[in-house]
C-alpha cells in the first residue's frame, strides 16, 4: 500500500488534494425482470471501489469499478423441456457482475465542511457472468454489457488533516441484459467504506 | 499515516473476502443435486398396457462397449422398478407370459468416451439389449419421440420401457418411456427405491391408479 501511495504522490500536508480512493463494501437489491427472472435474494457479498480526480471543489471525475456475487437456490420443482419431456431439479442461479464506469461526482457544499453530501452519475462497461445449475449440472454465459449509475452519498473527513474519512450513500444501477428472455440487471446498492485523498 | 495506509489496507482484506463468490455447488446437498429426467411418447395411451416384466440384470454402458451385471445396487433398482410398477396398477408376468411392457434398467458409466448427450446415448449403446431377450430376435429397437440434449459426462441410471405389446405389429420394439437419473451417490442400494419413485412421481400418465 505505501508504496502504492508513494507512487501516487500521498502528501498528508497538502490541503489541495486532488486524489481520492474510496474502497466500499457494498451491499445489492436485485430489481424489475432480474429480480422476478434470476435471483430475488438481496446479495451482502460484493464492493466498489473508484479513484477520483477533483477538477474543482465541488466536482469531481475518475473511474468506478466494483464487484457483486447474486445466488439464489429455488426448491425442487419439475420443468417442462420439451413435448413429452420433464426434468425435476433444484436450480441454482448464479450471477457476477464487475462494472467498469467512468464517474463524475458533483459536492453542492464544496470540500471544506464537515460533511460532504454528494450526487454522483456513472456509466460505461459491465462483466457478466451467469451460471444456471440443474441439480450439480451447469451451464454458464460471460457477456459485457451497458451499465449506468445514479447515486447519492455524504464523505464524512476525519483525522487531523482531514485527508480521509468516511463515505455512505446508495445508487441505482441500469444494466440492459437482454439473453434468456431477461431484460435487465438492474439493482438498487446501499455501500459504506473508507476514502483517501492525496495529491 | 501508517494507521490510514493500515486501515485501507485492511478495507481491502475485508472487501475482498466479502466480495467472495458463492459457489452454487458447494451448497448442494446429495439429493439436491440429483436431477430426474423423463420423456414417453406422447402419442401413446399407458392405459392399453397392463402387464410387465423387467430385466433381470443391469446393462453397464461403459467406454464404448456394455455388458451385464447384477450387483446389490442393480438388484435394489430392479426391485424399486418391479414393487412400483405394481404399486401403480401393473401387473407382473415372467418373460414368456407375454407382458404388455419390458423394462430394463441401465447404468451409464461414461468416463473416457468424452461427453455423450441425454439424445445420443440411446443411440450409440441401443443394442444394449438384444432384442432375443424380449423374445423377438431379429427386430430392432426404435425411439418414436425426441430427446433433449442433455450433456452426459458421467455416471446416470437410465429406465427404459419398451412396447412388447405392439412389437409383432410395428416389427420393432419401440421404447415409449425413458428416464434418467444423474446426481451424486446414486450407485446405492439405499436410495434406489427413492431414485426410481421420483421418476414415476413425474410421469403421473404411467399411474392406473390416479
Amino acid at each position: 500500500m505505501s508504496m502504492v501511495l508513494a507512487f501516487l504522490g500521498f502528501n498528508a500536508n497538502a490541503q489541495d488534494n486532488r486524489l481520492s480512493l474510496n474502497l466500499n463494501y457494498n451491499y445489492s437489491f436485485p430489481l424489475n425482470s432480474f429480480r422476478s427472472d434470476i435471483v430475488s435474494k438481496s446479495s451482502p457479498r460484493g464492493f466498489t471501489g473508484n479513484l477520483m480526480y477533483a477538477i474543482s471543489p465541488k466536482f469531481s471525475i475518475g473511474f468506478a469499478t466494483g464487484y457483486q456475487d447474486f445466488y439464489q437456490k429455488y426448491d425442487r420443482q419439475i420443468y417442462n423441456l420439451g413435448k413429452g419431456q420433464q426434468v425435476s431439479a433444484v436450480l441454482s442461479n448464479s450471477l457476477e457482475q464487475v462494472p467498469f464506469m467512468a464517474r463524475a461526482e458533483y459536492y453542492p457544499l464544496g470540500n471544506a465542511t464537515t460533511f460532504r453530501p454528494y450526487v454522483t452519475l456513472g456509466a460505461g462497461g459491465n462483466f457478466i457472468n451467469y451460471e444456471q445449475y440443474l441439480g450439480e449440472f451447469g451451464s454458464s454465459n460471460s457477456s459485457v454489457g451497458f451499465r449506468g449509475m445514479a447515486g447519492v452519498g455524504v464523505k464524512v473527513p476525519l483525522g487531523i488533516m482531514q485527508n480521509w474519512g468516511i463515505d455512505v450513500g446508495g445508487s441505482y444501477d441500469f444494466a440492459p441484459y437482454h439473453k434468456f428472455g431477461m431484460e435487465n440487471l438492474n439493482t438498487a446498492n446501499v455501500h459504506a467504506g473508507l476514502y483517501l485523498s492525496f495529491q | 499515516m501508517k494507521t490510514i495506509q493500515s486501515a485501507m489496507l485492511l478495507g481491502l482484506v475485508v472487501l475482498f473476502s466479502l466480495g467472495c463468490k458463492k459457489e452454487p455447488i458447494n451448497n448442494l446437498s446429495e439429493e439436491e443435486s440429483r436431477i430426474y429426467i423423463t420423456d414417453h411418447d406422447s402419442t401413446i395411451n399407458f392405459s392399453n398396457f397392463h402387464t410387465f416384466n423387467v430385466s433381470d440384470s443391469v446393462a453397464v454402458i461403459q467406454n464404448g462397449g456394455e455388458f451385464h451385471r447384477l450387483n446389490a445396487t442393480d438388484s435394489a433398482y430392479i426391485d424399486a422398478v418391479k414393487n412400483l410398477m405394481q404399486s401403480m396398477g401393473y401387473v407382473y408376468l415372467a418373460k414368456d407370459q407375454n407382458p404388455d411392457l419390458g423394462i430394463t434398467v441401465n447404468r451409464i458409466l461414461s468416463t473416457s468416451t468424452g461427453v455423450i448427450s441425454y439424445g445420443s446415448y440411446w443411440d450409440y449403446y441401443s443394442s444394449y439389449w438384444d432384442p432375443f431377450y424380449w423374445g423377438f430376435p431379429g427386430y430392432g429397437y426404435g425411439m418414436p419421440y425426441g430427446y433433449a440434449v442433455y450433456q452426459i459426462t458421467e455416471g446416470a441410471v437410465s429406465v427404459d420401457m419398451v412396447d412388447l405389446k405392439d412389437a409383432g405389429n410395428s416389427g420393432k420394439l419401440n421404447i415409449i418411456w425413458t428416464g434418467l437419473i444423474r446426481g451424486s451417490g446414486i450407485y446405492n442400494p439405499d436410495v434406489a427405491q427413492s431414485q426410481v419413485k421420483a421418476l414415476f412421481d413425474q410421469s403421473s400418465y404411467l399411474n392406473k391408479s390416479l
